[in-house]
């Protein structure tokens, strides 16, 4: 057994807010304290007096693993020279900045006190590729949310109004890639890109196809209903980073007339103004929308100042970024049948007015979001920032006096066209707790994460809380807990055992129709399509359907 | 027994309908490969290498044989005393292979290298510094309705590339009427005589056409001296120009004509940076022509685990690269590895002499299923069972899908991965 | 001259099947020319040439082939690679298309692999 005493717990999702609490884990799980005296010969005792605990820490929305994310990596050595990291007797080496290598991705998490990660947006005709990196990062759980929202079969049933078609082939496709949710790009735009196209708004129109990024949103909303998954459609909207996009992001949430919508890295998707000179702050509407629509979950995408490597499936905003950026780099792939990727390098610069306001937004969306529960920690690794920052957004949401120190060392427009230097508010440890933890779990429908009651998952992070320094405080745990093992110890890896890929089981499965299309136009055979089993060698499937489990 | 979808393990096409005739534990019949598919499989046993072997001294005309577990005690110990070991090649093997021989070099602290240097390096280089505009092969054969075929010839080195995904076959908005075919080649090859235009240019002229053309589509003048630089005529130019501009979605193919000539990274680099600029007008994309099946299998997983391609060196306990410096030909040419491990290559065929004369100098460790070349030269030699014929593994394609490879017959040796796995046991127990 | 080295099918499939065999040396120990400079070298297809460059040279069976004139291709393989020089310029890459070669009627034989892989051994 191995028991953590007298730490100060903050578990949200149980309502435990700082109480003193003793955690006993057996078999990889929290269990009930025991009736009896424990002789403790065996037992591993962790004394957490004077640290806090909180349930090892969940990622909502990640770029760790993929064709993409490696693209990036082979295509910035540049980046890598700036970060390198030595082997030791249990750890691999490897490489950062941005864009870190597989192994010490699993490190670095680790250390900050995550036990699990999704990674974003997986091509499907490629996810086998992400499930093998999958297999090369240790320690954290993970899982892949698939993309849909160009996908010739999605856009052709719905042209066809064939709704029990596009449900089949959604099932079918989330069971082939072992994958958790349904991605949506910039729906319909990554597909016009492929004619150097684009969307400008929810009912405009996709080449060849006919339908609107609006019925694309609709019926994807309702077939997650049908299919019972665990997650909302996890949206990317359309109109990303455009001056006066949160009119495109209002829409969006009104176009899933009630159904549950997670949309992502919303800041990027919060802008007034009409063009980048009279850029500004759109997060006051916007929150005032989620907290009035229960609907409604996001996670930030938060700016922070640096390095970035810009990474999505949406081609033409990624043209754009290129075009801003300070460098000649560009990356473009087009996916068959499917969707597409770009990647630009790009720097967030505090002097920049643009940057600055981005940077501001972000803050002011966490800080107007009444409820914890429904706003999550990111920032789009390694898009908007990178998540050994983390700590960072932390310190700047419990301390208004940091926040302040950076407003006024950044471009003033960063005051001027937002709301933030009025924002009084400053996150508890509860809160960032539940920004982090209960509430990312919770909206990815991970019954075991993100908390620690009975039968949690023993996922867990200590760390010692300064308040005069809350950076250093979550930038390296004073002990992490993975599946009931230590792996962190005072900052440092002690344990690297491989964690668990999740994925869903569904209704759905490959009809005749599917093949033969296939088959006349992929590349690839369809009997090689479908992820094998032995690239799951650790695995946690969620059922969403009765049938499901008895479709083999 | 018939096993159909078997994935092809010769060149970048990874063309994965071929279906393999096995009758105990022999194929029998190969269909729907191409000539070179067909030999590999059926021959797969020709020339195999029938023991693990080894010379007591390097000197010796003959090999002895003995077990895998001696040569695995001996190849540890060549790579322990080693100061500076070469790992090389690893293009045409699997992918868990390729990730464990990376493992190998970190822990030995050894220079571990693939196949791109010699081939399609010059690609991820420019990849490296300007960028890549790419688009998967389905893509060329739904939507593409111009493909120019740039110093490569797929009619010979990638056999059915021109029927599966470039030139003849069908998609979705496109087929061979709808698609105007260009070759740009100093000679006129089988893939020249199957197109449309064939343009031919002066050997280590095509950086400068590749710039004569950036800069004409931005307005620049086409020089009238033009057909004495390079051997191409102005009007063909800018008729090219003009059908570029025109195209919906237009793919540029490119292989050793570029990679490999005068300027090498430099007109990779000057080709991707064309496209890049011709989406400016319309949808183009650029697709190296990657040769050997598993080249983008190693640049995925190496860049993954290390962040680096290929030319990866570990002596400081981190992973470095420097093409160049850490790569595979310069290495042995300038003397430098004090022994080397080869994998599924043969640089004693394939790489200059004055690179390979170094390998008859110093321990050489040879894992292959056939009697390569460097074999014949080698201290120790380690067969192995053939990847994608008798080990599974996934590899990846010239653009980057992966795809499962099977196992259509049985072998007596251990795949590339098991032997890489039992060295890296070895050498911790040392 | 210029020396181009290139992959061509019958390469590719002798080289799967084995490399130490008669039909590899005669598919890859061949150097294709025009049949121009066939002419103007005074010499037939069929006979034996060699080719120089300043790394070495090579003697290889002459062939006309779809070739400009004032270029020599050899199929990619060890009797091509005896005349490439194992400088990169820093690019790894050798230069295995483009380097000057000079070549003459020759009555020395064609090296098979065996002697190929002696001659490596000599200092």
């Amino acid at each position: 057994m191995l028991i953590i005493k007298n730490g100060m717990m903050y578990d949200p999702a149980n309502k435990i807010d700082g109480e003193t609490i003793d955690i006993y884990i057996e078999n990889g799980k929290i269990v009930e304290q025991p009736a009896n005296e424990r002789n403790n010969n065996e037992d591993i005792i962790i004394d957490a007096k004077g640290m806090i605990v909180m349930p090892g820490g969940v990622d909502i929305h990640s770029h760790i693993a993929g064709a993409k994310v490696t693209k990036a990596r082979v295509m910035c050595p540049d980046d890598h020279r700036k970060d390198v990291i030595r082997k030791t007797k249990i750890s691999r080496s490897g490489t950062g900045y941005t864009v870190p290598t597989t192994f010490i991705t699993g490190y670095r998490y680790a250390k900050l006190g995550y036990t699990f990660v999704a990674e974003a947006a997986s091509p499907p005709i490629a996810t086998r590729h992400t499930h093998e990196e999958f297999n090369d990062i240790p320690i954290i759980d993970k899982t892949a949310y698939i993309l849909m929202g160009s996908n010739h079969f999605v856009l052709d049933n719905i042209k066809n109004n064939n709704f029990d078609g596009l449900k089949n082939y959604v099932g079918f496709l989330l069971n082939a890639t072992k994958g958790y949710a349904i991605k949506i790009v910039n729906p319909g735009g990554v597909e016009n890109w492929k004619w150097g196209k684009n969307v400008k708004g929810l009912d405009d129109v996709v080449i060849n196809y006919g339908v609107s990024p609006r019925e694309i949103l609709q019926n994807l909303a309702k077939v997650r209903k049908e299919l019972n998954l665990p997650h909302a459609i996890h949206v990317h909207c359309n109109n990303l980073g455009s001056p006066g996009n949160l009119r495109t992001t209002l829409e969006t949430i009104d176009a899933v007339k009630g159904e549950p919508i997670h949309i992502t890295h919303i800041q990027f998707n919060s802008y007034a103004g009409e063009n980048w000179g009279s850029f500004a702050s759109g997060a006051s509407e916007i929150s005032d929308k989620i907290n009035s629509s229960n609907n409604v979950t996001v996670d930030v995408g938060q700016v922070i100042f640096g390095n970035a490597t810009t990474m999505t499936a949406d081609g033409p905003w990624q043209h754009t970024v290129y075009k801003l950026s300070h460098q000649n780099k560009w990356v473009n792939i087009d996916v068959e049948m499917e969707t597409g990727s770009g990647i630009v390098p790009y720097i967030f610069k505090e002097n920049t007015a643009v940057n600055a306001i981005q940077w501001a937004i972000g803050l002011e969306l966490f800080l107007l979001v009444k409820d914890p529960f429904r706003i999550c920690l990111t920032t789009d690794h390694p898009n908007a920032g990178l998540f050994y920052y983390y700590p960072m957004v932390v310190e700047w949401l419990m301390s208004k006096k940091k926040r302040d120190e950076m407003l006024n060392k950044i471009n003033p427009k960063a005051k001027e066209k937002t709301t933030l230097a009025n924002i009084e508010r400053e996150y508890t440890l509860q809160e960032i707790a539940t920004i982090t933890r209960a509430a990312t779990a919770r909206i990815m429908g991970l019954k075991n994460k993100g908390h620690i009651g009975t039968g949690a998952d023993a996922d867990i992070s200590i760390y010692k809380f300064d308040e005069n320094n809350i950076v250093k405080s979550f930038s390296s745990a004073k002990y992490v807990i993975k599946d009931g093992r230590v792996v962190v110890k005072d900052g440092e890896i002690t344990g690297t055992h491989f964690g668990r890929t999740y994925y869903v089981k569904t209704k759905g499965e490959a009809n005749d129709e599917i093949k033969e299309t296939f088959e006349k136009f992929y590349s690839v055979s369809f009997e090689n399509y479908a992820v094998e089993d032995v690239y799951v060698p650790r695995k946690e499937v969620t059922e969403c359907c009765k049938e499901s489990i008895t479709n083999q | 027994m018939e096993i159909k979808n078997v994935v092809c393990p010769f060149c970048g096409c990874l063309c994965d309908d071929i279906t393999v005739k096995v009758e105990d534990n022999e194929i029998k019949a190969v269909k729907n490969g191409c000539g070179i598919c067909i030999t590999k499989f059926i021959k797969h046993h020709v020339n195999a290498v029938q023991s693990p072997m080894l010379k007591k001294e390097k000197t010796d005309e003959n090999f002895v044989n003995v077990s895998m577990d001696e040569a695995i005690e001996k190849t540890g110990e060549i790579l322990k005393n080693a100061k500076y070991p070469l790992i090389f090649g690893l293009s045409t093997t699997e992918c868990e292979a390729q990730g464990k021989a990376l493992e190998l070099a970190e822990l030995t602290g050894a220079t571990i290298d693939q196949l791109p240097s010699v081939c399609h390096g010059p690609s991820i280089m420019a990849l490296q510094s300007v960028g890549q505009i790419t688009a998967t092969l389905g893509e060329v054969k739904n939507r593409a309705d111009m493909v120019i075929f740039w110093g490569c010839n797929p009619i010979e080195a990638h056999p059915r590339h021109f029927n599966r995904y470039s030139g003849t076959t069908a998609g979705m908005w496109s087929d061979r009427n709808k698609r105007y075919i260009v070759t740009i080649d100093v000679r006129e090859t089988h893939t020249a005589k199957k197109s449309d235009k064939f343009i031919k240019i002066s050997p280590g002229k095509d950086y400068e056409l590749i710039s004569i053309i950036r800069a004409a589509i931005k307005g620049q003048k086409i020089p009238d001296n033009v057909e004495e630089m390079m051997g191409v005529n102005k009007d063909d130019i800018e008729n090219l120009i003009n059908k570029m501009k025109g195209a919906k979605y237009g793919v540029v193919f490119y292989g050793m004509g570029m990679t490999q000539s005068f300027g090498k990274e430099l007109n990779t680099d000057g080709a991707i940076s064309l496209v890049k600029e011709l989406n400016e007008w319309t949808k183009f994309s650029i697709n190296p022509m990657l040769g050997h099946y598993n080249v983008a299998g190693a640049v995925h997983v190496w860049g993954w685990q290390s962040g680096y391609p290929f030319s990866i060196n570990f002596s400081l306990q981190y992973p470095r690269y420097n093409p160049g410096e850490f790569s595979a030909t310069q290495i042995l040419a300038r003397k430098e590895c004090d022994a080397a491990l080869i994998i599924a290559t043969d640089p004693v065929a394939h790489l200059p002499n004055e690179a390979a004369r170094h390998l008859a100098e110093i321990p050489v460790i040879t894992i292959d299923p056939k009697f390569s070349l460097t074999a014949l030269i080698s201290d120790v030699v380690i067969p192995c069972a053939t990847a994608g014929i008798e080990a599974e593994g996934t590899a990846y394609r010239m653009d980057g899908i992966p795809l499962r490879l099977k196992r259509v017959v049985r072998s007596e040796f251990l795949s590339d991965r098991e032997i890489l796995e039992r060295l890296i046991e070895k050498i911790k127990e040392k | 001259m210029k020396l181009i080295t290139a992959r061509t099918l019958k390469q590719g499939m002798a080289m799967e099947e084995s490399k130490i065999s008669q039909t590899y040396q005669n598919i890859c120990a061949t150097g294709f020319l025009n049949e121009k400079d066939i002419a103007k070298s005074d010499m037939k297809e069929g006979e034996l040439i060699k080719a120089k460059t300043a790394y070495g040279e090579v003697v290889v069976k002459c062939s006309k082939g779809v070739i400009d004139e004032g270029n020599l291709l050899i199929p990619m393989g060890p009797w091509a690679n005896i005349i490439i020089g194992g400088n990169t310029n820093g690019t790894g890459m050798p230069d295995f298309k483009g380097i000057d070669v000079r070549i003459s009627k020759t009555d020395e034989k064609i090296l098979d692999v065996k002697e190929i892989i002696q001659k490596l051994k000599e200092k």
